[in-house]
């Protein structure tokens, strides 16, 4: 393998790095998780596709096994960034906790005022409407259920749960 | 050409060894943090994982700068999907809206109040700060929390300095 192609495949995945920066820093999606994943998986594979079914070669002169090493090598590292990228979207309890203790009088506070500093309303209510927009829940007679999808996802992690023989997540 | 298509098809399958490896592992360490033991998964799963890389592709394979290449680049996608499985796992442990859904599911529907009593502001936060104890980033003495180890407040620097990039630092969506 050539040493070019790990360089072309951090290449790749720079390139559709700085397009979602351009695009967030113009317009923010409410559905935000879900352009990350067509700006990273739908429009490089469709790229992949396109290119491998044609013969063509791409710019870098790349046979079809070379240009799946750099496909391969982009889909690893957007993984990464999309598995990441709630974090980024909506800042975790567990590194708001780490940041406000640091960020306290002589760098430590109690439990009870640690909890004080968390609504709610950002705790909960806010991934209630975040599983709304994303069409996960729907709100019926008062009342809250899954949609079929929301379902499906739910079922999964729970075999995979049992599969490691651990209960389901505390969250 | 066929080797490095093994190759690839062998990286793909690595989550899968790793999953399989922390389906033993958790059982065995159940005591401790489970981020810790599925990272355990992901080292040890470097062993059938390489094993399989010189069986099929780098046993055929002359010792040279292409092959230093194929090891770098074999390195960099193992663990990026290992940190891939990380955080699945990691979601499956701690996400909100994984914990909201199931609990909507256990019990069939649920209304917003319900679902805020069963979820209660206090129960997040207990359960994150015993984690971050277990994990040895804050510790707690004299009834006050202190940070300990650095990594995840690097990590959380590191987010916020990401946010200001991406703009999405005036707000928290």
């Amino acid at each position: 393998m050539s040493p070019a192609i790990i360089f072309y495949g951090f290449l790749v995945f720079s390139l559709f790095l700085c397009i979602h920066v351009f695009i967030w820093r113009i317009k923010i999606s409410r559905i935000s998780s879900l352009v990350v994943l067509i700006i990273f998986i739908v429009v490089p594979s469709a790229l992949y596709a396109v290119l491998l079914g044609l013969g063509m070669a791409m710019p870098m002169k790349l046979n079809a096994v070379q240009l799946s090493e750099v496909y391969v090598l982009h889909l690893s590292l957007s993984a990464v960034y999309i598995a990441s990228y709630p974090a980024v979207r909506a800042i975790s309890p567990t590194l708001e906790i780490i940041l406000m203790i640091t960020a306290a009088p002589d760098g430590k506070m109690t439990e009870e005022s640690i909890v004080n500093r968390f609504a709610t309303t950002t705790l909960v209510k806010a991934r209630i409407d975040d599983l709304m927009i994303y069409r996960l829940i729907v709100e019926r007679n008062g009342r809250i259920e899954l949609t079929g999808l929301a379902r499906l996802i739910t079922r999964c992690f729970v075999l995979f749960r049992k599969a490691l023989g651990l209960p389901v997540g505390r969250g | 050409m066929q080797t490095e298509l093994i190759m690839i098809g062998i990286l793909l399958v690595s989550p899968v060894i790793v999953f399989v490896g922390h389906t033993g592992l958790s059982r065995i360490y159940r005591s401790q943090p489970p981020q810790l033991v599925a990272v355990k998964a992901i080292i040890l799963g470097l062993l059938p994982t390489g094993a399989l890389l010189w069986l099929f592709v780098f046993r055929a394979v002359p010792v040279n700068a292409e092959a230093a290449s194929m090891f770098i680049y074999c390195i960099l996608v193992y663990f990026s999907l290992g940190l891939t499985y990380f955080h699945f796992f990691n979601m499956s442990e701690t996400a909100r809206r994984i914990r909201i859904l199931y609990e909507i599911e256990k019990a069939g529907s649920l209304s917003p109040d319900g679902l805020t009593a069963l979820y209660k502001t206090n129960d997040i936060i207990t359960i994150r700060l015993k984690r971050l104890v277990a994990i040895k980033q804050i510790e707690y003495s004299g009834q006050y929390y202190t940070l300990r180890g650095k990594t995840l407040y690097v990590a959380a620097l590191c987010i916020l300095a990401w946010r200001k990039i991406l703009n999405l630092d005036h707000r928290n969506d």
